[in-house]
């Protein structure tokens, strides 16, 4: 019986995946559709106009630099201004150390990957077992902020309240302070480091906590700008502590 | 636990008498304050595994940079050099075309890139990255945190609607990748309950039954959710293998770069690529967390290992220093007994020869006080009050006026 159950169980829940999908996907479609196309036609506008500025070039030659560009970009490398700010590595130890991290919480934004097969295969093995590490690790930090969350709510039975209101007044806490401290903070920062608006840094807060990581806004990458050398490790140990105060709300 | 004197060992008397341990501090322990004890020591414990682990995290980390830095660097440089080289070339050959203005289309490019359209060719006419199939691949993407990232929301409303949907639909998919990892739990083990049954036949034992069984898992799985895709991918996306591998293994485990994927170039894809593609994704998820939780297992299993083995350790360290500490007592106890009695032979040997000196002198004899120096280890009571109502100040109860005799007493009591 308790295997039928179960199969009818995992067949619902496949089932309500699957609407969830669709129901997600047209609205994705809806919202975004437009604004695609409208980026679209402003890539073909700026070839363009860069070829009505510049009559003598030939479409192929563009296209062929283009190409080149492209690969470029793709492999993380922005030729942009003059040969001294090319000399900043994505490889440097900081940069690679802030990969490493991306890789085993499994957050993986894509801007940075390796492209050698040595890296690679490296990048396989080192994920394969950098993430049960990573995995136990937010456990064991989960349950000791637990603990504290049970020494508050210790503290505050003796004062004579009630468990339900504790249990409740804890959880609260937790959330409102964590989404404080890791979600509207940071979003400042980066508003005033990265020059994002206040929401766009809220949503590269979130899409980076929940290890969803796009990669559309990565940190320490905007052409232009300069960073203070720990900027990224810094990122890093708000990673760190935010993925923790989210396992802590797992453990609650 | 708390701290007990240890008993008197050499004292027969003291171990039946003194049933209580004796201690320095109230006997009534209240159950507050071990329990606040226990507590504090649970917290240090955890604290200690908490700051060790990181420790290691930290250091996995240091040797991930360091490998990747050299194996990722030079490639970097190369690419660099290229790129400069490139368009310091197309600087050189069209000579209009300004330094800056060149800047600001390698912004553009850039931009353009990041939003997902490569600006090659005729833009307006690619493969719409929002159509339905890839909306829902997309979806697909978020929650299940892949978020392979090659296409990403670019509207305000976008992103605000994919905050609100990964909130809700991460827990959800959760649930469904726990439900899928049951299902196939059962299926592989009814499978692996015959291949065992013959095993047990052939009275092979527990651990080694446990051991192929978990070899055929990771085979079974990995020919199954890894190599067979892989080999599908390599064929309909043209990857090479390492790189249809590669893209396996960062998808599965929710990584998800975005370098590569599956669907994501403008290819002409069979109508059920993509759905199929899916499927794969949900399955292999559920296999890969099986395969990383019990990589997570062995790793726990090796750090209990080390754990009771430095706890063994430690334990074998204090029974040690606790065996030597006694024994040092005793001997040291008994040094000191035997210099005492050596001291007194020495003193009565010393007052024997001056009184034999002084009897010379002097012919009165006067009866020694025969008394029993009582031997300690002895138990009988009745020699107590003798030696208490003696008025000799040594020992062994004898008086300097004793003659010879008394060394014969000596000897004996010796």
């Amino acid at each position: 019986k308790t295997m039928c159950s179960g199969k009818l169980q995992t067949a619902l829940l496949a089932a309500s995946y699957f609407v969830y999908l669709l129901v997600g996907a047209a609205v994705f479609q809806a919202l975004e559709r437009a604004a695609e196309k409208q980026e679209k036609i402003a890539a073909a506008q700026m070839k363009e106009a860069f070829l009505q500025n510049f009559t003598h070039l030939t479409v192929a030659e563009l296209e062929q630099f283009m190409q080149n560009l492209t690969k470029a970009i793709q492999n993380g490398v922005y030729p942009v201004g003059n040969e001294s700010k090319i000399e900043d590595s994505n490889w440097d130890f900081s940069n690679s150390f802030f990969f490493a991290g991306t890789v085993v919480s499994t957050i993986g934004y894509g801007t940075l990957h390796p492209k050698t097969p040595g890296g690679q295969i490296f990048c396989v093995f080192f994920a394969l077992f950098g993430i049960p590490l990573n995995i136990v690790f937010l456990h064991h930090v989960g349950k000791m902020l637990s603990l504290l969350c049970k020494k508050l709510g210790n503290y505050l039975y003796e004062k004579g309240m009630r468990k339900k209101k504790i249990k409740f007044l804890t959880l609260l806490f937790f959330l409102s302070a964590g989404i404080l401290v890791f979600l509207c903070l940071p979003s400042l920062f980066f508003q005033i480091t990265e020059g994002w608006s206040y929401s766009e840094g809220i949503y590269f807060a979130f899409i980076t906590l929940s290890t969803i990581g796009f990669g559309d806004y990565v940190v320490g990458k905007q052409p232009g700008r300069s960073y203070f050398s720990y900027y990224r490790s810094l990122v890093a140990i708000w990673i760190l502590f935010g993925l923790a105060w989210i396992a802590l709300l797992f453990n609650l | 636990s708390l701290p007990v004197a240890a008993p008197d060992l050499l004292d027969p008397k003291s171990a039946t008498q003194n049933s209580k341990p004796r201690l320095s501090f109230s006997t009534k322990p209240t159950v507050l304050t071990s329990r606040e004890e226990s507590d504090s020591a649970i917290n240090v414990m955890k604290w200690k595994t908490v700051s060790t682990i990181f420790l290691v995290v930290v250091v996995y980390l240091i040797i991930g940079a360091t490998v990747f830095k050299a194996l990722e660097q030079p490639h970097e440089t190369s690419q660099r050099t290229t790129i400069v080289i490139q368009k310091q070339t197309f600087v050189s050959q069209h000579s209009c075309v300004n330094a800056t203005e060149l800047d600001e289309l390698i912004q553009q490019v850039v931009a353009a890139i990041n939003a997902g359209i490569i600006p090659l060719g005729n833009t307006t006419t690619q493969i719409s990255h929002w159509d339905l199939g890839s909306s829902f691949f997309f979806a697909g993407t978020v929650i299940t945190t892949i978020g392979f990232g090659n296409i990403s929301p670019r509207t305000q409303g976008g992103k605000i609607f994919c905050i609100i949907y990964a909130l809700l639909g991460i827990p959800l998919f959760g649930f469904l990748l726990a439900g899928v990892g049951d299902q196939l739990g059962t299926i592989f083990g009814k499978g692996i309950a015959k291949v065992e049954d013959t095993f047990v036949k052939w009275n092979v034992s527990q651990t080694k039954i446990r051991i192929i069984s978990t070899i055929i898992f990771i085979l079974f799985g990995c020919v199954l959710f890894v190599a067979l895709p892989a080999v599908i991918f390599k064929h309909i996306e043209g990857w090479s293998t390492l790189d249809a591998i590669y893209f396996v293994v960062i998808t599965l485990t929710t990584i998800g770069f975005g370098d590569y994927v599956a669907g994501g170039s403008d290819i002409e894809y069979l109508d059920f690529y993509k759905p199929v593609v899916w499927f794969w994704i949900l399955v292999g998820l559920a296999y890969f967390a099986a395969v990383l939780s019990m990589i997570g297992d062995w790793l726990r299993v090796i750090s209990k290992k080390t754990k009771e083995e430095v706890g063994e350790f430690r334990a074998h360290a204090a029974e040690w220093t606790a065996n030597v500490t006694a024994e040092f007592k005793e001997t040291r106890r008994r040094l000191s007994v035997e210099i005492y009695d050596k001291f007194q032979r020495a003193t009565s040997i010393k007052r024997k020869l001056s009184a034999e000196l002084a009897v010379n002198h002097n012919q009165d004899l006067t009866p020694c006080k025969r008394t029993l120096s009582v031997n300690h280890l002895t138990s009988e009571k009745d020699i107590l009050p003798a030696l208490t109502k003696t008025d000799s100040i040594y020992m062994n109860g004898l008086t300097p006026h004793c003659a010879a005799e008394e060394i014969a007493v000596i000897e004996n009591i010796k």
